[in-house]
């Protein structure tokens, strides 16, 4: 028992010793963190005048000049970390007069030294630095940490670097091409990185979408959000039916949106497409479209399996004039409970606050009921064929 | 009796010891996984990304119960958030008050009558959903009383986006919370299921305008206590869970879903508190169970302001809440337990929450009850007693100061010398009194369990717009149904 009670008091020595230090070390970062943002304090009063200089001469024709002083090593973090928040936020002519001014004060050239330390977070501190002065010459010790760094939170922060910084399409598809290596998932961050580029990188775009590779179709798509590859529309469509449903989904999301130039032809295919999230799309989207076969295939989709693809074949059917609200009635008044009634229901009642048959009468025995009648057929066979396939 | 007494005590020194170890083994690993967050924190580009196409489209769902004093001012703040695509429904959960009523006359909302609600999960019937095309994001659902859980579900039948975020109709999020926990999911979506954002006690802050201006630490004693607490469970104790994928809860003030997973799951569980942790032990089976790859994340960089209880009435009638909570999720999922089928969760994440969180006020009773027998048949001698008293202490502080340590390292919110000087000391009184009243609320809690309690308790509503500096105005209202 008085063994056992001179471990605990060994035990009791040793504990109380790392709250002794890790207080130290507390207290001492604490006090360093003020003294760092007293300074960065100071250093913004100092250098106020010449931070104002600065912003009014953004835009003349000359070159930007360095303070009177060098600043010293401190300093210059602050100054840098200034220069580096006006890069962010300005584009052209003044954000190129920043870069080359940092060029002129030596930050590149010391953040190139820094990237080479054995440190990883030096060098990760480095890349971001030298991607926030558009450092084209870090480039290639930046794909070289890129390739060192565990794929995660780290390596988007090389590749955001490098993407700021990259001067030649290559060392942007390189980069892409190692993200997508490591984290082969998280395309859209990819290619929102990717957006951070001056480059015109729609041919490596239009090379990704063309490959049989699924993370850079994947890249090509998310990054084809915000910009058009001429003349993808048929390679979208071929992609409608890929392998994996991810791709899939992505490609149905871009044919579907509003100011594709989908062809109505192809958006009654894809409602019988075998995702329900496609069949949603494609009804939706045929909402837009005012084509002859529509508010038959649009009929017929009200018996889709998935509420979204009923509820939007309702949705456009109502969009679709008199004969979609003609469809629309009769689809309501001879389902009973049956999901495509309810759908219908559902949609008339939205137009027409509880009342589905306001304003008008059921079409049961007219002409174009009978036409929309053999047409609807048409494609419930359809239908019968693709799930049968 | 002395025998039974002596093995007795030696089973707690050996319980102590293994409580003792798993926290100090979660404090590594929150501290190795910190790195990577506060880069990933600090470097990101969150201003061009909060406006980027790419981040994906979010529902925010605010239940409201009684929340006519703060709705407002929650809503505007949730209304301007640095995010590009994101939905804001509020959902009245049959308030008593005037909640729905200032919703609509503030944001001048009509009945949209053009929406059908396809009820995804099971839920109380929506009677209207309210909305103005003038604030295109913002819908208000009214509906019966069916409780917070059955309020997310009928909030998640209505949104329009693949991820849902759970927020407290009292919680302030920072302008780019959003933001940072959508990076965390862009990282890495196809596993992300679900994404735990911080908790920070607002209480003695300055809040203008729905934000919060000047970050200081609580003047009363309670929620003082609360913020040391919530930096230890947070800092100390959620990252390291996060990085062995073992988090078995994320926040119900604030927390990030996908939505598909949490539908499959059948969404809350409505009745009963604790649906914040049910919810995660759903995804956790069920992504188990169907060997689907997954994590459920934590962003401590994506903060929440909350008012903690500042009586001790209005928190004692918390923890007893959550202690209820806690039994009734580890009774339901039992199964789980020392379960090699649900690797980690199954193997350390239950067996840790029952044996060292729910079973813990029944250790430190009868532990209690034993010392009192050693001292009552002279099994022990004062110096024993202090050193083990010594040891309890010792570890806790020390966990304490790892916290605090974490905290300067990471974020840095509290920037006084004398923040720091007075958690310090506040982390040491917190072992005089306000833990043992944890336990004794937790073991309340339990007795309102055994005796099907099924209250929400008693909370208090308090205007954000208040200086350290005098009275608040405040409002009590009582529970839900």
């Amino acid at each position: 028992m008085y063994s056992n009670l001179q471990i605990a008091h060994y035990y009791i020595v040793a504990v109380t010793a790392l709250i002794a230090a890790g207080l130290a070390v507390l207290f001492t970062l604490k006090y360093s963190n003020i003294r760092k943002r007293k300074l960065a304090e100071q250093v913004s009063a100092k250098y106020e005048d010449w931070f104002t200089y600065l912003l009014a001469n953004l835009d003349g024709d000359g070159k930007l000049h360095p303070p009177p002083e060098p600043p010293s090593a401190a300093e210059s973090g602050v100054l840098l970390d200034r220069l580096i928040f006006w890069i962010d936020r300005l584009k052209g002519k003044q954000q190129a007069k920043l870069i080359s001014l940092c060029e002129e004060m030596g930050f590149v050239d010391r953040q190139l030294a820094r990237i080479e330390s054995p440190f990883e977070w030096v060098r990760l501190d480095a890349a971001y630095r030298l991607g926030g002065m558009r450092a084209h010459r870090g480039v290639p010790a930046m794909l070289k940490l890129l390739e060192a760094v565990k794929p995660g939170p780290l390596s988007f922060i090389v590749a955001r670097a490098i993407a700021k910084s990259a001067a030649r399409p290559g060392e942007l598809r390189e980069m892409a091409l190692k993200l997508l290596a490591g984290k082969p998932d998280s395309y859209e961050l990819a290619a929102d990185i990717l957006q951070e580029s001056e480059l015109d990188y729609a041919p490596m775009l239009a090379e990704f979408l063309a490959s049989e590779d699924e993370g850079k179709i994947l890249l090509a798509l998310a990054a084809m959000k915000q910009r058009t590859i001429e003349g993808s529309a048929d390679r979208l469509y071929e992609l409608t039916v890929f392998k994996r449903k991810e791709v899939r989904l992505q490609a149905a999301k871009l044919l579907t949106q509003p100011g594709s130039d989908v062809s109505p032809e192809r958006l009654e295919a894809l409602l019988f497409h075998r995702d329900g999230e496609v069949r949603a799309m494609a009804a939706e989207a045929l909402g837009r479209v005012d084509a002859s076969g529509t508010v038959a295939a649009l009929r017929v989709a009200l018996n889709d399996e998935e509420w979204h693809v009923r509820y939007h074949s309702a949705k456009s059917l109502a969009r679709q004039g008199e004969a979609g609200l003609a469809a629309l009635r009769l689809a309501a008044a001879e389902g009973e409970d049956g999901p495509a009634a309810e759908a219908a229901r559902a949609v008339l009642r939205e137009r027409f606050g509880g009342d589905p048959s306001a304003g008008e009468e059921a079409e049961k025995g007219s002409e174009s009921a009978k036409r929309f009648a053999a047409s609807a057929a048409f494609f419930e066979r359809k239908t019968e064929l693709a799930n049968e396939n | 009796m002395r025998e039974l007494l002596l093995g007795y005590g030696t089973v707690i020194m050996y319980y102590v010891m293994a409580v003792s170890l798993i926290y100090f083994t979660l404090m590594f690993l929150s501290y190795r996984g910190i790195y990577s967050m506060i880069k990933g924190a600090v470097y990101s580009r969150f201003q061009s990304l909060s406006g980027s196409a790419h981040a994906p489209p979010v529902s925010l769902l605010v239940p409201a119960y009684n929340e006519e004093l703060t709705i407002i001012e929650n809503v505007k703040s949730l209304l301007t958030l640095n995010y590009h695509t994101y939905e804001v429904i509020v959902i009245n959960d049959g308030s008593k008050d005037n909640t729905l009523q200032v919703l609509i006359d503030a944001f001048e909302l009509k009945p949209k009558t053009d929406e059908t609600v396809h009820y995804a999960i099971d839920s109380t019937k929506i009677k209207a959903v309210y909305y103005n095309p003038a604030h295109p994001n913002l819908y208000v659902v009214d509906k019966n009383n069916g409780g917070k859980a059955d309020s997310l579900n009928a909030g998640i039948n209505l949104s329009h986006y693949p991820l849902i975020c759970s927020i407290d109709a009292d919680s302030l999020l920072e302008k780019d919370a959003l933001i940072r926990m959508a990076r965390v999911y862009m990282e890495n979506p196809a596993e992300t299921v679900a994404i735990g954002g911080n908790v920070r006690i607002a209480n003695g802050c300055v809040i203008r305008d729905g934000d919060v201006k000047d970050v200081r630490l609580p003047r009363k004693i309670w929620p003082m206590f609360q913020t040391l607490e919530y930096l230890k469970a947070f800092l100390g104790g959620r990252i390291g869970w996060s990085h062995i994928n073992g988090l078995i809860i994320v926040s119900g003030a604030f927390g990030m879903f996908r939505k598909d997973y949490v539908v499959k799951v059948g969404g809350y569980r409505e009745g009963y508190p604790g649906e914040d942790m049910n919810i995660i032990i759903k995804l956790h089976r069920y992504m188990l169970k169907n060997k689907l790859p997954y994590r459920v994340a934590y962003c401590p960089d994506a903060v929440c302001w909350t008012q903690a209880p500042d009586t001790y009435r209005i928190l004692s009638s918390q923890r007893k809440r959550w202690g209820r909570g806690n039994l009734k999720n580890m009774l339901e999922n039992r199964d789980l337990f020392l379960n090699p089928k649900y690797k980690v969760f199954g193997l350390l994440t239950v067996p840790y929450n029952v044996l060292f969180e729910t079973l813990n006020p029944y250790f430190k009773l009868t532990g209690l009850l034993a010392l009192i027998g050693y001292v009552a048949m002279d099994m022990t001698h004062w110096p024993i007693l202090l050193t083990f008293a010594a040891i309890n202490f010792l570890n806790g502080y020390l966990l304490a100061v790892g916290s605090l340590l974490l905290e300067e390292l990471a974020f840095r919110r509290y920037p006084r010398m004398r923040d720091t000087l007075k958690m310090v000391g506040f982390a040491a009184l917190m072992f005089l009194g306000y833990y043992q009243l944890g336990v004794l609320w937790r073991l309340q809690g339990h007795i309102e369990f055994l005796r099907k309690n099924n209250s929400w308790g008693v909370m208090t509503r308090q205007s954000w717009n208040q200086e350290p500096i005098g009275k608040p105005s405040t409002v009590t209202t009582g529970g839900e149904a």
